[in-house]
């Protein structure tokens, strides 16, 4: 067995002292800091409302310009293409959107041919 | 890859996400350690209480410590050593090893009037800064030489030659405390 070296033993025998309470306050004080500052930092779903986003102009445009397209042709194509409902075979419609009919004041009936309104 | 052990990488992250008591736990395994590290190399309580708070500040601020990087215990030490050494160069005394220190005039002397502490604490003052860390490190945090050189920065062969300068000098000053025969043979 090694003897124990007398320079490690006398080496021990200066011991430090223990850090005071009051570091220990003062580190958990710094943590409950850092922590709160972070936390104000990234507020979660409280900040989703007053959350702020950068988008680049000419990327904003692009989008609004694409937006407005898209509403554009939706909007004329569903008011040039006449609806196929309602049309048989020989192109005659036999049924008809009744919604907002009114009979004639005079009570008077008309019959148009089927040509007339082909034409 | 870092060799940080899990259940300390585990504490870190609550600590992160603002779990006081996985930070307590850190503290609490560090907090001696740092502690004596500063203050045997500064030989003050304020300085060392404040080295041991800026490493635990930075800890809590937890952006600049990556895992990746290496063990928290040589994070933490280098910025206790950083501050140590700042320290140092305020307050006059050389950071190289270059700088020798004067002896104590009389070790004969310190011995009647000083307990072997004191005598173990001056000896241990007067030696090189860098000489002083190593054995400080080695010899009262108990560290193994990697993480040492870790710590430092410097390769484990430096280690090696910082303390075996650093237990020569204290062997030589220490002396008349380690064998007291032979300074009675000397008288």
């Amino acid at each position: 067995m090694n003897e124990p070296d007398p320079l490690d033993t006398l080496l021990r025998e200066w011991k430090a002292p223990e850090p005071s309470a009051e570091m220990d306050r003062r580190v958990a004080e710094d943590y409950r800091r850092a922590f709160r500052d972070d936390r104000r930092r990234s507020p979660g779903w409280r900040g989703f409302w007053s959350a702020r986003i950068s988008v680049p102009v000419p990327v904003l445009l692009a989008a609004m310009v694409v937006i407005a397209l898209v509403v554009w042709f939706r909007s004329s194509a569903s008011t040039s293409t006449p609806s196929s409902a309602g049309r048989d075979a020989t192109g005659v419609f036999t049924r008809v959107n009744a919604t907002g009919f009114q009979p004639l004041p005079n009570g008077d009936a008309r019959i148009v041919p089927v040509k007339e309104i082909l034409r | 890859m870092s060799d940080m052990p899990a259940d300390e990488a585990t504490l870190l992250q609550e600590a992160r996400r603002g779990n006081e008591a996985a930070f307590a736990s850190l503290y609490t395994l560090y907090r001696t350690g740092l502690f004596g590290f500063a203050w045997r190399m500064t030989g003050s309580t304020q300085t060392a209480e404040d080295v041991t708070q800026e490493c635990f500040l930075a800890l809590a601020d937890g952006s600049r410590f990556d895992p990746q990087r290496g063990r928290l215990q040589a994070y933490l030490f280098g910025i206790a050593r950083h501050m140590v050494f700042r320290h140092l160069k305020v307050s006059g005394r050389e950071a190289d090893e270059l700088s020798e220190c004067a002896a104590p005039e009389d070790v004969v002397e310190d011995l009647l009037a000083a307990e072997r502490s004191e005598l173990v604490r001056g000896a241990i003052a007067s030696l090189p800064a860098l000489q002083r860390e190593a054995i400080v490190l080695f010899e009262y945090e108990e560290l193994p030489l990697d993480a040492i050189a870790a710590i430092t920065g410097a390769d484990v062969g430096a280690v090696k030659a910082r303390l075996s300068r650093a237990r020569q000098s204290l062997r030589k000053r220490l002396e008349p405390v380690l064998f007291p025969g032979n300074e009675r043979k000397l008288s």
